[in-house]
């Protein structure tokens, strides 16, 4: 596994701390509302958790399907996947919204993992796994585990870091300045995977 | 969908203090002279050559609708966390016919100053999607758009009412909100605690109680609502009952805390038969159970019996009414609309067991008839009180349902008004202010970019 490989899983794992669907916003709601600045930390471990069970899903998925098509059936297939959901969030603006302000740390896990598994931030990562430059994607134990936990770890901590700097310095007013529509941004990233499973 | 948020949205109710100034007003009104009801755009900027001014009127192409309180499809509750999706934009006000069970969503976003309606949902659909009829509150959610409605989904209108919700999107009826209702029967508003995952509705009547006006004999016995109901806003499950007592008749407008961490709320009750006063109840949780208790008490008026409409003559009084009340986005002032004495009464509710009078301004009444300060007549009194964001002027207006309009008041004529708010407290109405509608009624008004009473927030307030 080589610098460019780690890079794009920590970059992702940055990415997805930065969006404020997938839980620094949360958390910095409930502690708002605890008046509790441990909330961050303590909200951020079902948050983590249920991010990487939904890539692990994913991935999991993915080499599943591996054992029964060619890879180059398998390489358009992706492509074509990636492509066709991130034009599929483009469309459809619908999200689930069931879950409410009130939860504990098993609501919090399920909210994550359904929030990663609805916006394919397992899908996003499939480019790394089917990028034919490194031969060790197909050792899973070895590589595809590791690659997992890097990425969540890297999401970790971006997104632990914004929701202190938010809770404690920042404010909420950032929410008025400087928000930009991360749906699109995401389903850009997503489109752009698909063409680099593509081509690459 | 925007690429940014929409500026109108606030994470928390203190920050959309900051909000500018509105400069437009849409004011619903009511016709009874055989003509269709209109949504009236008001010019409300000082600085405008328009000021005071109906810059546009849309007229609604059917007849006998009775606009009630309508709103917008989207509001601050679109940064709550679980699904922050601040890029829907606040465009379209939805706006339900009590009368007929129609509802039209107008766009204002291509041109504020004269919207367009968009869609229009026939009664039919409303009764057959959702079981319901005659909808009458709409508040942007958690869920998307949320109605009540005061009639079950048949022609009479027979109950129960409740709530349905239509999608935010799509602006497709959705269906009825509701899991398990429990014992709850009567509807008229809603809102809720988003920190806490609580919804509270209150109750007016069912259709055969109110649309052929106030059966006095009815409220006598007690038969109009007097009870709050509690219900879970992820299960849609009815909690808890608290009821007021059957002498307190009509339980209204609800107006919890702006702040999602506190768990306390103000409702105002239209009339004690006993004494023909009206009250102000404070709603709030006690380790775990939510309780009310009486926290205002407005006596009535004593007035000559021929200074009184008929229904009143009997008793020698005029009673307040309160018909609607607002909360500033501070929590610090509550405005009750005393519709029959004709009164404005400003509370400093800091502390919300204890609300201490700082202001009071007179317009109207059944027994006072008191004239607008600028000399102008006023007929009715003062009835829907909306306040703008930043606390500093609250605009109201003077007719309340057609049949009981006419059972109080000879021949209302639809006036819009404004009073200018001291923040340490006091207010007075803003003489050079009085806009004349004549026959047509006016009812229910929102303000350009949100008011005190059109948004939710699921943020606490910031420390500074």
């Amino acid at each position: 596994m080589d610098h460019i490989h780690y890079s794009f899983f920590i970059i992702l794992g940055f990415y997805h701390g930065v969006n404020p669907g997938m839980g620094w916003l949360f958390s910095v709601a409930l502690s708002m509302q605890r008046e509790s600045t441990k909330t961050i930390f303590i909200s951020h471990i079902p948050i983590a958790i249920g991010h990487l069970l939904s890539l692990i899903v994913t991935i999991l998925v993915y080499y599943v399907i591996q054992e029964f098509i060619t890879p180059e059936t398998s390489k358009l297939f992706f492509a074509l996947l990636l492509i066709g959901f991130g034009i599929y969030k483009l469309i459809d603006r619908s999200h689930f919204n069931w879950v409410k302000m009130n939860v504990n740390n098993f609501d919090l896990f399920i909210w994550s993992f359904l929030m990663a598994s609805s916006h394919g931030a397992g899908l996003m990562l499939i480019p790394g796994f089917n990028y034919e430059g490194d031969h060790m994607i197909h050792h899973l134990e070895h590589f595809g585990f590791f690659a997992l936990g890097i990425h969540t770890l890297a999401m970790l901590i971006t997104s632990i870091i914004i929701a202190f700097l938010v809770y404690k310095l920042i404010g909420l007013r950032i929410l008025r300045t400087s928000w930009i529509n991360f749906d699109y941004i995401w389903s850009f990233v997503l489109i752009l995977g698909g063409l680099f499973i593509f081509f690459v | 969908m925007g690429l940014t948020a929409d500026k109108t949205f606030y994470p928390t109710a203190k920050m959309a203090m900051e909000a500018p100034a509105e400069e437009l007003a849409y004011v619903a009104t009511l016709n009874v002279h055989g003509k269709p009801d209109s949504l009236c755009t008001v010019d409300v900027n000082p600085n405008s050559p328009d000021y005071q001014k109906t810059v546009s009127e849309l007229v609604l192409p059917n007849v006998g609708d009775e606009l009630h309180h309508f709103g917008w499809n989207a509001c601050s509750a679109h940064l709550c966390p679980y699904a922050p999706h601040p890029d829907v934009e606040r465009r379209y006000l939805l706006i339900p016919g009590l009368r007929s069970s129609r509802l039209y969503i107008v766009d204002t976003k291509d041109n504020p100053k004269e919207p367009k309606i968009i869609k229009t949902i026939e009664p039919e659909e409303i009764m057959e999607k959702t079981g319901y009829s005659r909808p009458h509150t709409i508040h942007c959610g958690p869920e998307g758009i949320y109605v009540s409605a005061l009639g079950g989904g048949s022609e009479s209108g027979e109950g129960p009412g409740g709530i349905f919700l239509i999608d935010h999107l799509t602006l497709d009826v959705k269906g009825q909100w509701e899991n398990d209702r429990g014992p709850q029967y009567y509807a008229y508003d809603f809102w809720w605690h988003l920190g806490h995952d609580r919804v509270v509705t209150s109750e007016w009547a069912t259709p055969d109680l109110f649309e052929n006006g106030l059966n006095l004999e009815a409220a006598v016995g007690g038969k109009y609502g007097h009870k709050l109901h509690v219900w879970d806003l992820k299960t849609h499950n009815h909690l808890q009952e608290l009821d007021l007592g059957k002498e307190n008749q009509m339980v209204l407008e609800l107006r919890p805390s702006k702040n999602p961490k506190n768990t306390y709320g103000f409702v105002g009750v239209v009339v004690n038969t006993q004494d023909l006063s009206a009250s102000i109840w404070t709603w709030y949780l006690d380790k775990g159970e939510w309780k009310i208790q009486k926290t205002i008490t407005i006596p009535a008026q004593p007035a000559a019996a021929e200074e009184l409409p008929a229904p009143l003559k009997q008793f020698g009084a005029a009673p307040p009414l309160i018909t609607d009340i607002n909360l500033s986005l501070d929590d610090k002032f509550l405005y009750v609309s005393c519709w029959g004495t004709g009164e404005i009464i400003q509370y400093d509710v800091s502390d919300p067991f204890n609300p201490k009078q700082t202001g009071l301004i007179e317009i109207g009444g059944v027994a006072k008839k008191k004239a607008h300060p600028s000399g102008a007549a006023a007929s009715g009194g003062p009835q829907m009180v909306e306040l703008s964001r930043d606390g500093k002027r609250l605009y109201f207006t003077n007719s309340l349902y057609s049949s009981w309009d006419d059972q109080f008041y000879d021949d209302i004529k639809g006036w819009f008004v404004k009073a200018d708010i001291d923040l340490n407290g006091g207010f007075e109405i803003d003489k050079d202010f009085f806009m004349d509608f004549g026959d047509q009624r006016t009812h229910q008004v929102r303000l350009q970019g949100g008011d005190s009473s059109s948004d939710s927030f699921c943020f606490p307030n910031e420390e500074n």
